[in-house]
């Protein structure tokens, strides 16, 4: 039989009061052959489609129907050719697009059912244009617009579950995602997927969904087991879509997107135990620090113990030296030859001078670990201080003057004290014999820094030894002859970097020495002036 | 001037002999008599002990007192000794062989009436001991209560 024939053959059937309906059907309906060529079509359809019955018929159904839906179409009529023959009742296929004669895309209803006539196979599609339809229909449009391009863009597995028919749809990625690669899933597979210790949660979150008042998108991460029981982490979000021209809303069907997150869980997880074992090693840290910490107060109070130690246990019998030859001169002066007596002398003197060291390094040392707190401190008044309580820095010995105002510094007045006294006591000590000490002291702000220049008259000191002054126990070479044991400036270097400042020196040898001290200004801002007036 | 005994506290034994020397020196008559911890001075100024006889062993009317001792040290005898009636007001020079700043602190505190540091040489410590007799030994007055002690 000619397709001709077949669509005739088709006419005839429906030449009954069964074609009046058909012709007065509001919705189109399209009667299509195994090849899915239109043997029928109805005004409705002649007008949906903008076509002619003439125009229209053994064209293939495919032509009006948008090119992404064909293959939708063709895998719904193939289950539908595969379904038992009692089981063929009338299947929605969702929303497709149709495709008019003039090329406009536009959103069709359709539902699809068989009939044999004279042993051959017909199927009945019958549409129904949503273009203008409710405005929950529109949102639902949109929506799925929107989700297909997410689909599309995302790598996301799509699952569809019509709440009035309880058809599934699902495609392609959420078939490989779930491990199911052909075959209807049926109502339970998704929810029998879920791994049974996330099972409640996920079926929990999803009830939410269909919470009306809500109607919000629900999601969550969680694991699925595939068929062959692998196990894999799937981010699933998910909506449903409500029919809200009705009330309450009613619930048309539920929409999810999958994606499968096993690699990024897995990061996520090695992520985590890299954090703890981080964390766990931050904490060792903190722990050795601690005893670090420990240990170094330890030390310290060693230290301390030391110096103790040093002050008293050790200068007792350079106590008994000094003293025992001295009562000893004074006891035999008459027997001393010259000679005795200077050697003896020398005993003291070498003594003393052991018990100078062994003072001085009290001194540094206790600059050093001496706490010190930063406050304000007017070098004027404190210089002016110093120079009244020693005759040394005073008319007839020596010409010490402090010119013009001298900064506000931020320090600590002890250590500034035993700073300045130092420097004195050098600026003093170290002039040529016969040479009247002659100390000027002034000061200057530079760049946020208060800076006192101590400036003598002195032997100064040359190139080669300016950078060695400042340690412990190295004096310039210029400095022999002179009393002293080297530690003066070591102690003023390290009161002035305990109070955060610099110290240094300029000098041409015989032409005297300006020594710099630095530090912060010690600012007395109005507003910070709490004692008030 | 009064001659009562002068206390001297302290362990090291060259520093008693150069402390007697230095007062035979300014001319001090007054006795010595030298405790060789802070637990000794206690029990001297107790009379209890090897100090029980009061006649050998009187009050005296200066302590000379050393800070760092083996045993008990100075500054536990000065905590006792400002608390003990009738000896509370007792003057107390502390004789340090250093100058330490809590060390100072402390003693002040525990109520000394002077701090010395140490002299290192035999005339220096002939002029301390010419102080101690015309300042602590002549001027210096404090109240005695009249009988403690000489029981």
């Amino acid at each position: 039989m000619s397709q001709q024939n077949a669509a005739e053959a088709g006419s005839a059937e429906f030449a009954s009061p069964l074609s009046a309906i058909v012709s007065s059907a509001m919705d189109a309906i399209v009667c299509i052959d195994e090849q899915q060529r239109i043997v029928l079509l109805n005004p409705a359809a002649e007008r949906m489609f903008g076509v002619s019955a003439q125009e229209a018929l053994r064209q293939r159904i495919g032509r009006f129907l948008g090119s992404q839906f064909q293959t939708v179409f063709d895998g719904h009529i193939q289950a539908f050719r595969r379904k038992e023959k009692g089981n063929r009742q009338a299947v929605g296929l969702g929303v497709i697009g149709g495709l008019r004669a003039n090329g406009e895309e536009f959103p069709v209803e359709a539902f699809i059912s068989q009939v044999i006539t004279g042993g051959r196979e017909l199927f009945t599609v019958i549409l129904r244009d949503i273009t203008r339809g409710t405005n929950s229909e529109r949102a639902l449009q949109e929506s799925e617009q929107r989700l297909r391009l997410a689909l599309e863009t995302g790598a996301l597995g799509f699952y569809e579950r019509d709440l009035m028919t309880n058809r599934i749809t699902v495609d392609s990625t959420w078939r490989a995602t779930m491990g199911l690669p052909e075959g209807d899933p049926g109502p339970d597979f998704a929810a029998k997927s879920i791994l049974g210790e996330d099972r409640d949660r996920v079926l929990d979150l999803i009830s939410r969904a269909f919470e009306p008042r809500l109607q919000e998108i629900v999601g969550a991460d969680f694991r699925i087991v595939r068929p062959n029981g692998e196990v894999r982490w799937v981010a699933g979000r998910g909506r449903v879509v409500f029919d809200n021209s009705v009330q309450p809303p009613k619930a048309l069907k539920f929409m999810g997107v999958l994606q499968d997150i096993t690699e990024r869980k897995s990061t996520e997880i090695a992520l985590k135990e890299t954090r703890a074992q981080l964390t766990q090693a931050n904490g060792d840290l903190e722990k050795q620090v601690e005893e670090r910490t420990a240990s170094l107060v330890d030390a310290n109070a060693e230290l301390e113990a030391f110096c103790y130690s040093l002050s008293h246990d050790m200068r007792s019998p350079l106590r008994a030296i000094i003293s025992f030859t001295e009562l000893a001169m004074d006891n035999s002066s008459q027997k001393l030859t010259e000679v005795s007596r200077r050697f003896l002398h020398q005993v003291i003197m070498a003594a003393r001078k052991l018990d100078r060291l062994i003072q001085d390094v009290l001194a540094f040392s206790r600059v050093s670990r001496m706490k010190v707190e930063l406050e304000p401190v007017d070098a004027h008044e404190l210089l002016q201080e110093i120079i009244s309580e020693r005759v040394e820095f005073q008319a007839p010995a020596a010409e010490v003057r402090v010119e013009g105002d001298l900064p506000q510094v931020l320090g600590h007045a002890a250590s500034l004290t035993q700073c300045f006294t130092n420097l004195l006591s050098n600026a003093v000590k170290f002039v040529p014999p016969g040479t009247k000490p002659r100390v000027r002291i002034y000061g200057e702000t530079i760049n946020d820094k208060a800076r006192i220049w101590v400036e003598d008259n002195g032997i100064g000191i040359e190139d080669s030894t300016r950078a060695q002054i400042f340690t412990l126990f190295e004096r310039g070479r210029e400095a022999k002859g002179y009393e002293g044991v080297g530690a003066g400036l070591a102690i003023v270097s390290k009161a002035v970097e305990r109070m955060g400042g610099r110290v240094g020196v300029e000098s041409e040898p015989g032409r005297g020495c300006r020594f710099w001290l630095e530090l912060k200004p010690g600012k007395k801002s109005p507003n910070l002036n709490l004692t008030g007036s | 001037m009064s001659n009562l005994p002068i206390l001297h506290v302290e362990d090291e034994e060259h520093d008693v002999l150069f402390l007697q020397i230095a007062f035979d020196t300014a001319g001090i008559t007054n006795p010595v008599q030298v405790a060789r911890d802070g637990q000794e001075a206690i029990d001297y100024l107790c009379g209890i002990g090897r100090y029980g006889d009061r006649e050998q062993f009187r009050l005296p009317c200066l302590l000379v007192l050393d800070l760092q001792m083996r045993g008990r040290g100075g500054l536990d005898v000065l905590r006792w000794l400002r608390q003990e009636s009738g000896l509370h007001c007792l003057p107390v020079i502390v004789f340090s062989s250093s100058g330490r700043f809590e060390d100072m602190e402390a003693a002040y505190r525990y109520g000394a009436n002077s701090f010395v540091i140490k002299p290192t040489g035999v005339q220096e410590r002939a002029e301390f001991a010419k102080c101690i007799k015309d300042y602590w030994l002549r001027f210096h007055q404090w109240p005695r209560e009249p009988g403690v002690g000489t029981r």
